[in-house]
């Protein structure tokens, strides 16, 4: 009947799912061999024993710096941006108790860009200016619609309302900047708007690995009482959850996982809203927030998609937001499809 | 649905034990007591003003009234989901504001409502959640947690359920299972709000008789309840309120008088005996 198991050593105790640590066990090989193919594939084809024998010392130059220093990169760094997507997007849809309460709908991607703006506005160039204006006008836009969402305790459904409207704000107010800056300007915020995975080098994935291994020491404590939250407020804070500061703390983690991808790579739609659902359509047993299922699934997403990117046409590569967007779409579709025919 | 008394707390079940903390004095005052509480939402209303009863210990207590009267507000000032703006409640003799939130989540658990269900939850994953009080990071699942929840689960008859989704259950089977969570907690006090109104007769009995069997084993259930006949058979104590005031309290018989029931719900009824059990029955005129 059950396929959970007790794990008890001396202090430590914990149900085991088997079943869940397969399908876990089967995504991460899964994305072990989306990121081979990601350092093997491109403008050269490299034979996978050679994608391994350039990590090795004293391998052949060319195929070192394409392997390791280009491809590798990209293909990791779309491996650990995948996965905080993902966790972010768990995180607010179980705030939000709603498949849709990702952070790309409550405005959060549409805050980074206009920082981003700002940025390009007030003369700023470069990575770091970037990312320190996507970062900022991201936690702004956040504090924002929490804020305005916040009325005697945060309920989901607002923060989705007023994530929308103030998504829509900003939406037009980036158009604006767009249309009336210079072509240069201009173009610099198209590209960074695209969301893209090009150019990313070992420095950027480090330091955003980094932050999100921090990040993600939260988690274990989180989940436990994300749980309890999941069984209404009132029964949450009998059982000791003290519900506002959790889900506070909640937003927080949500945002910070967001936006330190966005300030790397700009806006990168639909992982966030897609993973944790995907997740748990192949998990199927288990319910409520599973950010381990939602990360992975993520990072083989987005691995996924930025080599779709990189080789769906022949001649030039897409930014992996324009493919992910493409493919989000054709998901709802087909969701709203299935979903209709059911009920 | 069985009319018959199930075992008492088996031995070999410590789990289930309920806790006796340091403050417990059984057989004097009450297990929680609300002196002078007055409560409201917002400033400008007060939604219980000051009101002082008792609950006893090892009872079943059902507290009624009109809608709107307070009642879910005493519920949830007793579990000081509401603080009091005067007044204040006392578990087992000790202010709550006073009680460190992991010990108050130890003696009481709170059933609301409704409940929101977890998409594709389970049930008995479901009834595992209510063992979070005696948890921590590192001890998610001991031998106690296990213990405890496969008692709640029989006590509450679910554990031929234990691996169905809680979303496919009929009313009277989620309930169970709900009540079986708040078991799981393992907290000498239990409150349930209006834990019938969606329910048919026949589950609504089973719900009762439920909770009847509880009491029996020792612990203090405090619930309320819409039907008086059901209060008058299954509650030994009776909380009567009227626009945000206890206006009487005492045992079923005391309680539900043709006066008394004129005086709070400005209903005119007759109340006799019930043939069988002798417990007062309601029959509006």
């Amino acid at each position: 009947m059950t396929q959970r198991s007790p794990v008890r050593i001396g202090p430590f105790s914990r149900l085991v799912s088997w079943r869940d640590a397969a399908i876990a066990c089967i995504l991460i090989v899964l994305m072990i061999g989306l990121v081979l193919a990601a350092l093997s594939f491109g403008e050269r084809d490299i034979p996978l024993g050679r994608v391994l024998a350039a990590f090795l010392p004293g391998s052949e130059a060319l195929d070192r710096m394409v392997v390791v220093e280009w491809r590798a990169p990209r293909a990791l760094g779309a491996a650990v941006f995948g996965a905080c997507l993902g966790v972010s997007g768990a995180l607010f849809q179980t705030l939000t108790r709603n498949p849709l309460g990702s952070p790309d709908i409550i405005g959060l991607n549409t805050g980074a860009y206009t920082g981003v703006l700002a940025v390009i506005w007030l003369g700023g160039t470069g990575y770091a200016a970037f990312a320190a204006g996507a970062v900022t006008g991201g936690l702004l836009t956040a504090a924002l619609v929490y804020l305005l969402a916040y009325s005697a305790g945060l309920q989901g459904f607002r923060l989705i309302i007023v994530g929308i409207a103030v998504s829509a704000f900003l939406s037009s107010a980036n158009t604006w900047f767009v249309v009336k800056a210079n072509a240069d300007e201009a173009l610099r915020a198209a590209v960074w708007g695209a969301g893209t995975l090009n150019g990313i080098r070992w420095p950027q994935v480090l330091s955003a690995g980094a932050a999100a291994i921090v990040v993600a020491c939260v988690l274990p404590w989180l989940a436990r009482r994300i749980s309890q939250l999941e069984l209404g407020e009132d029964a949450a804070r009998v059982r000791g959850v003290p519900a506002e500061p959790v889900k506070a703390i909640l937003v927080l983690v949500g945002v910070a996982f967001t936006s330190l991808v966005t300030a790397v790579t700009g806006p990168i739609a639909f992982i966030a809203l897609a993973a944790p659902h995907i997740s748990r359509r192949i998990r199927r047993r288990t319910s409520g927030f599973d950010a381990v299922g939602a990360a992975l699934t993520g990072a083989v997403l987005l691995v996924g998609g930025d080599l779709i990117a990189q080789h769906a046409l022949p001649s030039s590569s897409l930014p992996v937001g324009a493919v992910t967007v493409c493919l989000g779409g054709a998901y709802l579709i087909w969701l709203l499809f299935t979903e209709d025919r059911r009920s | 649905m069985s009319a018959k008394n199930p075992a008492r707390n088996p031995a070999g079940d410590p789990g289930m034990e309920p806790e006796r903390g340091l403050g417990d004095r059984p057989g004097t005052a009450g297990a929680l007591t609300a002196e002078g509480l007055t409560v409201g939402y917002r400033a400008e209303s007060a939604v219980l003003e000051d009101v002082s009863v008792s609950v006893p210990r090892g009872g079943f207590t059902a507290i009624i009234g009109p809608n709107g009267c307070g009642k879910s507000t005493l519920l949830r000032a007793f579990t000081r989901l509401l603080p009091p703006s005067s007044g204040r409640v006392l578990l087992d003799g000790r202010d709550i504001a006073a009680v460190r939130t992991a010990e108050l989540a130890r003696r009481q658990s709170l059933l609301p409502q409704q409940s929101p269900v977890p998409d594709g939850i389970r049930v008995e994953e479901l009834v595992r959640r209510g063992r979070y009080p005696h948890q921590s990071l590192f001890a998610q699942w001991t031998e106690g947690d296990e213990r405890a929840v496969a008692h709640a689960m029989r006590l509450t008859h679910v554990e031929e359920l234990s691996d169905r989704l809680v979303d496919t259950l009929s009313g009277g089977q989620r309930q169970r299972v709900w009540i079986a969570l708040s078991l799981a907690q393992d907290t000498p006090l239990l409150l349930l709000d209006e834990p019938t109104t969606f329910l048919d007769i026949a589950h609504q009995v089973e719900t009762l008789r439920l909770l009847d069997r509880l009491r029996a084993e020792g612990r203090t259930i405090v619930a309320v309840l819409h039907d008086l006949d059901h209060a008058a058979r299954f509650a030994t104590h009776i909380i009567a309120m009227k626009e945000g005031r206890a206006l009487a309290a005492g045992a079923p018989a005391e309680i539900l008088t043709e006066d008394r029931i004129a005086q709070v719900f400005g209903l005119a009824c007759k109340v006799i005996a019930d043939p069988d059990t002798g417990t007062p029955v309601v029959l509006p005129r």
